[in-house]
């Protein structure tokens, strides 16, 4: 079946459909779901939000451009609105470690998927979430500042942050290896 | 020094003083070209996460799927309706089977009257060897239907004549005048009746050395006794005594004899021990793993709220336990009335958030200093978040009941199978755990609730399907599977969702006779 097909199916409300667009797509937007939470269960829960929505508004898709885009837009601010609800807040975090550590790619290249989500996992929130926007969805600062509700600047201040963080931890991890 | 000249000094100081730059300013705010190339951190990052693909849990499905297909689903997860209508269906059923075999019974008892009646009339068509009984022979006993032209003498030799005997008073009698009508007793031999296509009992012959003329004689006097016969449908005697009016209440006191007619000499009773044991009354004592299956819609909860309850709760085993006096109204049919104590469990997720996690790193080194002398360094770094934490509650939904249930059950003395059906009546319902409010925050069940629990939920609906297996003289172990539907929610109508359960389990249980000898 093509997608297409498969879209309409679902625009139908036909399970069969709704059941094979699921289960095309749920392990990638699991994927994209587990970089914004803290654990599995989390990323379910979001998972399970965004599915909701796509079922409900997938009458709304005008076939233009990437169907796999639209869902992962719709995971993408589930995830966001799922983080609000925690109260997330973009406070600085105080650290005393040397500015822009010289990180060596070789001390990175190595690493898997799963230890980069691990490290993703336990930024602070802010510091994740625009993480993950800027750098693996693409978005700019000012598309960040407008979804997020906040300044423009302070995105460019969390992802600096959050990619020091990041690369203070892997070479922490080098540290306990040696 | 003049004031001019302090101004002046300084201000030549630092008219061109430049301050170094913090470290990681322009990082932080500066736009990079769109075209600009990405840093190799950051690209790396993207290259190995955009498109990874993660496990999914199947449980995620059924929390998500599209209420359409839950209803196409109403046979795995049955909703209020399709509840009440298995409910109902199996009570139908039981009915249906239990009246069928009634009256099954109640016919092929008729009907074998009525074959009786019409066999013992003049001109009737036996079957077999019947031309040789005349009118004035209907009531031709076993000892003359074997082979109405056997020679006296040869009446010695060993016959295999079927016959019926329904009662042990009746066999007695017609051993006593079989035996008045032969010259002496010699041998008894008993072998089962075959009427149509049911096996009803059976019959002694003697074996006598009288003759022929005398032994149809004297079963000729029994005719005055109403002695009935009926066709044999496998032996040579032309009719075979059946029932005895007035002596044979029914078959139920038919006598089983196949496991001493080799060597009963005279005629002895050896009856079914269900006479001897008094099934007056039973006990049953029972327990049961159960599983319960929700239905759960929406007062005025919104969809938020009933999409984090269904993913907040999953059913765990429950189980039931308590005990039933059965009261056996006649061999089939029997009543049962008991006490029953019932726990539905459920786990409850939930998260609190701002909890704090610490994470203590320790890096242990050995560095080799130039003497040789190797220094063990261990650096100690501790690392505090603010996570979430999530705890599951056990919630325990408990009932106390009393079945009130109607069984019919068939087999013999050693295994028996049933059918179960009646109501649970609800004595009290409480209680225990942690629900959403409507805030999405998790709250104790209690009568402060925004979700409130009834004390009582009233009757529900019981079906069950029973065997059991006699283990000694006065016991019985029993398996029963069954499904109990509750009519009422469990939630009262102010509550913002409504909420019932159904539960289907596996009684396992014994059943003590109480008046054993």
């Amino acid at each position: 079946m093509t997608e297409h097909e498969l879209i309409k199916g679902c625009i139908r409300q036909e399970p069969s459909c709704q059941r094979m667009l699921f289960e095309r797509y749920a392990g990638k937007m699991m994927g994209v779901a587990m970089r914004y939470a803290q654990d599995n269960m989390e990323a379910e829960d979001m998972l399970q939000d965004a599915f909701i929505k796509v079922f409900q508004y997938i009458g709304q898709f005008k076939f233009e451009g990437s169907f796999e885009g639209w869902i992962r837009r719709i995971v993408v601010n589930t995830a966001i609105r799922h983080l609000e609800r925690k109260k997330m807040s973009f406070k600085e975090i105080e650290d005393h470690s040397p500015h822009n550590p010289q990180i060596d790619p070789h001390a990175y290249m190595h690493l898997g998927e799963d230890d980069l989500l691990k490290l993703i996992s336990q930024l602070p929130e802010g510091y994740r979430l625009v993480f993950n926007l800027s750098v693996i969805e693409g978005y700019s600062h000012e598309e960040i500042a407008a979804m997020l509700n906040i300044q423009a600047g302070t995105s460019r201040s969390q992802l600096v942050k959050a990619r020091k963080m990041l690369q203070n931890q892997i070479m922490q991890l080098q540290k306990i290896a040696v | 020094m003049t004031n001019e000249a302090f101004d002046h000094i300084t201000r030549e100081k630092l008219k061109d003083y430049a301050a170094a730059i913090p470290a990681g300013l322009w990082e932080k705010i500066h736009v990079p070209a769109i075209n600009a190339p990405q840093d190799p951190f950051d690209q790396f990052f993207k290259e190995k996460l955009q498109e990874i693909t993660a496990p999914v849990s199947p449980e995620l499905w059924n929390r998500i799927r599209p209420e359409e297909e839950k209803r196409r689903r109403i046979f795995f997860l049955p909703r209020k309706t399709s509840m009440m209508a298995a409910s109902l269906l199996m009570l139908f059923i039981a009915g249906t089977v239990s009246a069928y075999i009634y009256f099954q019974q109640v016919r092929r008892s008729r009907n074998a009257e009525i074959n009786a009646t019409q066999t013992n009339q003049p001109n009737n068509n036996g079957t077999g060897t019947a031309g040789s009984a005349t009118p004035g022979q209907n009531n031709t006993g076993p000892g003359n239907s074997s082979n109405p032209g056997t020679p006296a003498g040869a009446a010695a030799s060993p016959v295999t004549t079927d016959a019926v005997d329904a009662g042990s008073s009746s066999t007695e009698q017609f051993s006593r005048e079989n035996t008045r009508s032969s010259s002496g007793a010699a041998d008894a031999s008993a072998n089962t009746v075959v009427f149509g296509k049911h096996r009803i009992g059976k019959i002694f012959r003697q074996q006598g050395t009288g003759t022929e003329a005398s032994s149809t004689g004297n079963f000729t006097d029994s005719r005055d006794e109403d002695m009935f016969y009926a066709p044999s449908s496998r032996s040579n005697a032309a009719l075979i005594p059946l029932q005895r009016k007035g002596h044979f209440a029914s078959g139920e006191r038919v006598v089983a004899y196949n496991n001493h007619a080799g060597s009963i000499k005279n005629i002895i009773i050896c009856p079914s021990d269900k006479n001897l044991r008094n099934t007056d009354w039973d006990l049953e004592v029972f327990a049961s793993p159960d599983l319960s299956f929700k239905t759960v819609s929406s007062n005025t909860a919104s969809q938020q709220f009933m999409s984090r309850k269904d993913s907040s709760e999953s059913a765990r085993v429950g189980f039931t336990a308590g005990f039933r006096i059965v009261k056996p109204l006649n061999e089939h049919f029997l009543i049962k009335a008991g006490l029953q104590y019932a726990q539905i469990n459920e786990h409850f997720t939930y998260k609190t958030a701002d909890e704090i996690k610490t994470t203590t790193v320790i890096t242990v080194r050995n560095i080799t200093l130039a003497n040789g002398t190797v220094v063990t360094v261990s650096d100690t770094s501790v690392l505090q978040q603010a996570v979430n934490k999530y705890n599951t509650v056990n919630n325990r939904y408990k009932s106390i009941d009393v079945p009130v249930l109607l069984g019919y059950q068939f087999g013999n003395d050693d295994l028996k199978i049933g059918i179960n059906a009646g109501v649970v009546v609800n004595l009290n319902s409480s209680y225990k755990g942690v629900m959403l409010d409507s805030t999405l925050s998790p709250q104790p069940i209690d009568k402060n609730s925004s979700v409130g629990y009834k004390t009582n939920i009233g009757v529900g609906l019981y079906a069950g399907f029973n065997i059991s297996k006699r283990i000694n003289y006065n016991t019985s172990v029993f398996a029963e599977p069954y499904l109990r539907y509750n009519l009422s929610d469990i939630t009262t109508p102010q509550s913002v969702y409504k909420q019932r359960f159904s539960v289907g389990g596996l009684s396992l249980g014994l059943r003590f006779n109480l008046n054993k000898h």
